[in-house]
């Protein structure tokens, strides 16, 4: 339950602006303020360009929706949950994947009427050709228009530690050109003994993203535009198969050196690989440049190169710009007005010379860009920097090529990355005649890889873009139906059924003694029902109006009846979550449930101490439930030097990948959980197992009866019931706790963490298909309600007693 | 009472049985209290140290890691300044590239012992030969700063924090544009100079500069680089960080080439000065440059009466002045005229009047190779060995409590973090105490027909994903206005249907005797409730309440979500959002705060928690 609090973007809300008059301050709401409070210099010159935007617009002032959420979906998901919160920012942001959605969902206002009084050349400079195409769109009104402006460009380049290229006896000034050269390096450059890896790449959610800059290299792309302007995915031509074949080679690749094997590329499932890279223990990763501001890093530490050249000799890499738009619900024109002022100062050169004043107070030039330093009056400081930085900067921003921006392609990553793990985990042998196993030929494999990837286009272009056959749309919506009915009279069923068992065995009451006794009763627990009322059940209704409708945030849903059930009834992915669910919710009554009973028993055995090790046991729970997360991911560290691989490493166990291994993530994911509930977990039992009468055991003593014997005929009997209920209880929440995933595996590797509550929340909150999410969420309450229905029918035949003894 | 009776324990087979289950839960409280251990190690650590799993810090009795902390303190994480200041360089003559590599130098008696003496005149120095080390550093908070923003509070407490830290700026005398501030608050500053010892001050190496930033910056960094140099100065360094600056315009051509483009574009002039044959072409540059002395009045912000009376070379006191002298050997490149200042010099010059200028003497009191007075370096690496290991217990005090400290600091400083929390907690624990009893009693008391179907209703939301309700929820605070008010942090969550169905449980396994004896006694409902029930009741109420405590406390998305205002947030949110702008490490330590009421509530309620929980029984 704590977890689902982190997890959930947060939209702060300004406080609502005072009646208007003619000389009252313009608020304008941006996503997000620079602070004052400035411990990185980028933030100083961040704060300094807005103060000068209030200076040069005394009129506006601004107010800030910040938001929360868990490291890496921020950018995707707080904007969205603005806007279904009603407290979108006027001005917002907008990356390449999700402008189509924007867009088409009629978030952007177009900007048609102030871009037509920007002078023709000021224009192009601002929003240059390669640009173009990703703002100047086509509108919901299926006319042109423009959406949003570009800020600053970044691009994707590979960046390498020139001290570790020294190390390893490689020219420190010569990053790998190909990648036959890139693979080399990376072996020469992986050194066990001090932990290093000569390269990283993401597993989990994230591959894709590592795995774009080889894609695009090779000469594939991620999507296409048909002529009819419709979008299809498009990774799966031969040249993809090269991409995805050499990454799948990059992350198996082994190298031995001093007596230990190790892998050359460093997978990482959550955590990335930031701290890793800082200390030098990674040699080479792509990461993002923006041509603003070049980055945390020391220039003559690390160097910067374009994408190696595939085999083919390309070299592109990803380019991305971060842009702004203006929020459509906003109605006031002058508010509107004062958002274009801000979005058209953000970019401009007055805005890029204050922030490259103020870095440069701040002693931080050599993070700028050297053309920013030049062009805003540092020339002698431009001539420090490190050379090479700006050039291969440049290189890979003209060669680049835009980050998927069609149809739904902030989905692309997730589709994108499923065909790598299945690579991944595909294993490439086959017995030879000695029954030993060989790899298969390279045609081999690539047919694989082929076969693989085909089958991921097909799945894209059904689930991302939407391509679904009318004929198979209507058998779906007929089989929707019928399992909607027939949940439905399940539904139903069951509530008369449990309310059958509620009212058995009552005594009749006369009328006078009903209303003597019922209106009284009534009146108590009205407040708690009321509440419950208005805080539960209304909501859920609410929310589950949106399961029959293809939710808009922007309003203007489209009722579409049965369709959103019956879509997840043909989703593998639903069905698969179903089904790593019930493994989760099997582990977590093994690890979560049982031992607490144990611990119990073994805690009443014993003579003295038994406060003491109560309080021990309890410790892991006093913690914040998210921290708990966070630092077994960082116990699991797949690496030798991992603190989980060193125990196990005692015991002559050879290093374990633990999170990113399919067969062993989940029991990783469940651990944490379980280990921090032992402790609150065996209270009750041990407050029963106190109260189990003296009398049984004196009995059972007479009758000479061992320990396992008590246990068997004493205790267990008089548990039962608690332990039945509790059982039930930790079913219901095993289903549900999907939110332990986000912060451990975010549903990996290849798709082994996948629950059903971490699909409920992906879909709700991070690809905001509030109709997909809320039915699921039904198909899942009416599931579980049975399991509540279960619980109480016991509740009904036993009475309680305290423990107070 | 436990399985085993008194008499089995005494037996041998009892013995053993004892004795393994001890066995077991230590080896089980250990796995429960190593992570933790881990987690109370890790809020003691910094940037250097924090992905180290152990349980006893390192630097606590390893003197290299806390060397290596203590370096990285003082230079607030900048790999950048700690090679300027120390030219440090690995076996393999690199500089550092992370803290957490560096290795301890090798000290050499008589080099320290000179330094220490030469360091001790420290206070006599123009102020820009040193400045202050141990300030703000990413994501984190020196000691320094920490002191100083204490002191800010003291001397200004009107003024917002978020506004002197702003304004707040380390001395950068390396930087030419840096103007040393001089305003209001700049005096609770130099108070803070003259109060801390010396061990916190940092020389101002331009030597260093010269060769961490601007040669390595000209000739990459690479091996080659050396070759480069060595080939266009005529020299035999092996390193480049062997390289010393001349105070005077080097003979060679290639040196000379370099030192001259370094001091023209890149050395602020506060190190520069100029011979006293540069006073008339320097007067003359400022009439060129002022077209009377009206107008430089008017810039430096003085009163000149006569040029005579503009100091030659600058007033230290104008910042301004420096552009001027930065300007005139740019233009008029008067090569031979200048010479450097900084501490290196002063360095050389002590040593030279140390030992009279007899070099042996110098080469044998410190065990080196000198050619001239003109190349020894500030052993700055010893220097800082030397403060770390003779303080060494206060810095290990200091990097023990410094996290708990800022988060203690920034807690503290954050209004109405702690009375937020309480009233929340308050409201929170007096509402779950009158709703939820009321609705139970009810149900266990008068037993409506209709009791278990309503008990069904309130508890079958249970069965539903939170993720639906989370926005209409907040829609309708919202509609209704109730954001940012405590009555929408506790109203929606009052009502549980699980603690009802527990208290209901509870008021079941009450005696029903003694309320049949009040009614025979004739006594009301109120009075029954009052009398009978609620004294009896005082067990699973404090579950109640405790539970309603730790949910509270606890809670920090839900009460961001509502209360948006900053004024509003409780002590979890300002911990939640601290970890946006602090390391992890920091964020360990605050939590590890934040623990310590819930954990000392459930030591000392361990009683009463184990009275008030109710079991289920078959009938």
């Amino acid at each position: 339950m704590v977890i689902l609090g982190v997890i959930a973007p947060v939209f702060i809300e300004a406080q609502s602006p005072p009646p208007k008059s003619p000389n009252d301050p313009i608020n304008l709401k941006v996503f997000k303020l620079p602070s004052k409070q400035a411990t990185v210099p980028h933030q100083a010159g961040e704060y300094r360009v807005m103060e000068r935007f209030l200076e040069l617009n005394p009129k506006i002032n601004l107010t800030s929706t910040t938001a929360l959420s868990i490291q890496g979906e921020r950018q995707d998901t707080a904007p969205l949950m603005a806007i279904a919160a009603k407290t979108s920012p006027d001005v917002i942001q907008v990356n390449f994947r999700r402008s189509d959605t924007y867009i088409s969902q009629g978030f952007l206002y177009p900007l048609d009427e102030y871009i037509a009084q920007v002078p023709k050349e000021e224009l192009e400079a601002r929003i240059p050709p390669s640009l173009k195409p990703v703002v100047y769109r086509e509108g919901p009104d299926g006319k042109m228009h423009y959406y949003a402006v570009p800020i600053s460009t970044s691009s994707r380049v590979l960046m390498y530690r020139r001290d570790l290229f020294a190390m390893a006896g490689l020219d420190p000034d010569r990053p790998p050109q190909t990648w036959e050269e890139m693979m080399e390096y990376a072996e020469k450059l992986t050194d066990p003994a001090r932990g290093v890896y000569g390269i990283t790449f993401a597993s989990g959610q994230h591959a894709s993203w590592d795995l774009y800059p080889f894609l695009v290299s090779a000469g594939a792309q991620a999507v296409k535009q048909l002529p009819s302007g419709e979008w299809r995915a498009a990774f799966d031509t031969p040249e993809a198969v090269d991409a995805f074949e050499f990454v799948d080679e990059l992350q198996k690749k082994t190298v031995t050196k001093d007596g230990k094997t190790v892998n050359i590329c460093f997978r990482s499932a959550s955590e990335g690989s930031g701290a890793r890279w800082t200390e030098g223990k990674i040699a080479m990763v792509f990461k993002y440049l923006e041509d603003s501001q070049f980055g945390n890093f020391d220039p003559q530490l690390i160097g910067v190169a374009p994408a190696p050249r595939a085999p083919g000799g390309g070299s592109s890499s990803e380019l991305n710009a971060s842009m702004l738009g203006i929020f459509a619900g906003q109605t006031s024109k002058e508010v509107r007005d004062a958002a274009w002022k801000y979005i058209w100062y953000m970019g401009s050169p007055e805005a890029k010379k204050v922030y490259t004043q103020t870095m440069v107070e701040q002693g931080a030039w050599r993070m700028l860009n050297p053309a920013y330093l030049r062009e805003f009056g540092y020339p002698e400081l431009a001539k420090l920097t490190t050379p090479g930085l700006e050039e291969a900067f440049e290189v890979s921003v003209k060669q680049g090529t835009p980050e998927p921006y069609g149809k739904n392609c902030q989905y692309i990553y997730t589709y994108m990355t499923s065909p790598i793990e299945q690579i991944f985990f595909t294993d490439f042998t086959r017995k030879n005649k000695e029954g030993k196993d060989v790899p298969i030929s390279r045609e081999e494999k690539r047919a694989k890889i082929q076969e693989i990837i085909a089958k991921a286009v097909q799945v894209t272009n059904e689930k991302m873009i939407g391509v679904v056959d009318p004929e198979v749309r209507k058998k779906r919506n007929f089989v929707g139906w019928i399992v909607a009915v027939a949940g439905a009279a399940a539904f139903i069923f069951l509530i008369t059924r449990i309310f059958r068992w509620m009212n058995v065995k009552r005594p009749p009451r006369t009328e006078e003694t009903a209303r003597r006794k019922d209106i009284p009763a009534m009146m108590l627990i009205a407040p708690a029902l009321l509440l419950i009322a208005m805080w539960q059940y209304w909501p859920l209704v609410r929310g589950s109006i949106i399961a029959f409708q293809d939710y808009n945030l922007m309003g203007n849903s489209q009722w579409v009846g049965i369709s959103n059930f019956a879509d997840i009834i043909y989703d593998g992915r639903f069905w698969l979550s179903l089904k790593n669910a019930f493994y989760f919710c099997i582990l977590w009554l093994l690890l979560g449930f049982i031992p607490p009973v144990m611990l119990a028993v073994l805690l009443q055995e014993i003579p003295v101490g038994k406060v003491f090790f109560r309080v021990l046991y309890y410790i892991p729970a006093v913690v914040s439930g998210i921290v708990i997360l966070f630092m077994w991911r960082g116990i699991y560290d797949p690496s030798p030097d991992g603190v989980l691989n060193k125990i196990v490493a005692m015991f002559g166990i050879e290093q374990q990948t633990w999170l990113n291994d399919p067969a062993m993530a989940m029991l990783c994911v469940v651990f944490p959980l379980a280990w921090a509930h032992f402790g609150p977990g065996c209270i009750i039992y041990l407050a029963a197992l106190k109260s189990v009468p003296d009398e049984l055991y004196e009995a059972s003593d007479i009758d000479g009866a061992s320990f396992w014997g008590k246990l068997r005929y004493i205790v267990f009997p008089y548990l039962k019931p608690l332990l039945v209920i509790n059982m039930v209880g930790a079913t219901i929440h095993g289903f549900n706790s999907g939110n332990a995933i986000l912060a451990m595996t975010g549903g990996g590797p290849n798709m082994a963490t996948h629950v059903v509550g971490y699909e409920i929340f992906q879909r709700t909150f991070m690809y905001l298909q509030f109709g997909h999410g809320t039915a699921m969420a039904w198909v899942l309450g009416i599931l579980l309600l049975s399991f509540t229905a279960y619980q109480m029918k016991i509740l009904n035949k036993v009475e309680f007693r305290t423990a107070n003894k | 009472m436990p399985i085993i009776t008194t008499l089995q324990r005494k037996s041998p087979g009892g013995k053993l049985l004892i004795g393994s289950i001890y066995v077991l839960l230590s080896v089980g409280a250990i796995g429960m209290v190593y992570p933790f251990l881990l987690m109370l190690s890790g809020s003691v650590k910094s940037g250097v140290d924090q992905r180290e799993f152990d349980v006893i810090p390192k630097f606590v009795y390893d003197d290299t890691a806390l060397f290596r902390k203590f370096e990285e303190q003082r230079y607030f994480g900048l790999l950048d300044s700690f090679n300027v200041a120390t030219r440090y360089q690995d076996q393999n003559n690199r500089s550092a590239f992370a803290f957490d590599q560096l290795t301890p130098p090798e000290i050499h008696a008589g080099q320290l012992g000179d330094f220490h003496e030469f360091m001790k005149g420290l206070r006599s120095w123009p102020r820009h030969f040193y400045h202050l080390g141990h300030g703000s550093g990413f994501k984190a908070v020196g000691e320094v700063t920490l002191e100083f923003q204490k002191r800010m509070q003291k001397d200004f407490p009107d003024l917002p924090e978020t506004e002197f830290t702003a304004k707040q700026k380390w001395e950068d005398w390396l930087s030419r544009n840096y103007i040393h501030s001089s305003g209001p608050l700049s005096k609770t500053y130099d108070q803070l100079v003259a109060d801390l010892p010396d061990r916190y001050f940092i020389p101002v190496s331009i030597e260093g500069y010269f060769v961490s930033v601007y040669l390595r910056g000209k000739y990459g960094a690479g091996p080659s680089a050396i070759q480069k140099i060595n080939e266009k100065w005529g020299r035999q360094f092996k390193s480049i960080f062997d390289i010393t600056l001349s105070s005077k315009a080097p003979k060679h051509l290639g040196e000379r080439e370099d030192w001259w483009a370094f001091v023209q574009e890149s050395l602020p002039a506060r190190f520069i000065a100029l011979d006293a044959s540069q006073l008339s072409p320097f007067r003359t540059f400022l009439r060129e440059r002022y077209p009377d002395l009206a107008a430089l009045n008017a810039t430096y912000k003085t009163n000149y009466t006569s040029w005579d009376q503009v100091p030659f070379p600058y007033p230290e006191s104008i910042p301004l002045a420096y552009s001027d002298v930065e300007d005139f050997i740019k233009l008029k490149k008067p090569m031979e005229g200048i010479s450097l200042t900084g501490p290196e010099f002063s360095w050389r010059d002590f040593l030279s009047n140390k030992y009279g200028g007899d070099l042996q003497a110098l080469n044998a009191a410190h065990g080196t190779q000198y050619a001239s007075f003109t190349t020894p370096q500030m052993p700055m690496l010893q220097y800082e060995w030397d403060i770390a290991m003779s303080n060494r217990n206060s810095i290990i005090w200091e990097s023990l409590t410094r996290n708990y400290r800022i988060v203690w600091d920034y807690l503290s400083s954050r209004g109405n973090a702690f009375k937020n929390t309480i009233i929340f907690c308050a409201l929170n624990v007096l509402t779950a105490l009158i709703v939820n009893p009321l609705a139970a009693y009810a149900l266990s008391r008068f037993q409506p027909r209709w009791g278990y179907a309503a008990l069904f209703v309130l508890m079958a939301t249970m069965a539903f994903p939170g993720e639906v309700t989370q926005i209409p929820s907040f829609l309708m605070l919202r509609e209704m206005g109730l954001l940012n008010t405590f009555i929408a942090l506790v109203i929606p969550a009052a009502a549980n249907g699980y603690s009802i169905f527990l208290l209901k449980g509870f008021f079941d396994s009450l005696p029903q005797e003694l309320y049949e004896a009040a009614t025979i006694d004739g006594a009301s409902e109120i009075r029954t409730f009052l009398t009978i029930t609620l004294p009896l009741s005082a067990p699973i109420l404090a579950v109640i309440a405790l539970h309603a405590f730790t949910h509270a406390y606890g809670a920090f998305m839900f009460a961001l979500l509502v209360c948006q205002d900053p004024q509003m947030w409780t002590l979890m949110v300002h911990i939640f959002q601290l970890q946006e702008s602090f390391i992890t490490p920091i964020v360990f330590a605050a939590l590890v705060l934040a623990a310590i009421p819930t954990l000392l509530m459930f030591i000392l309620c361990q009683k009463v928690i184990m009275r008030g929980i109710v079991i289920p029984v078959e009938k």
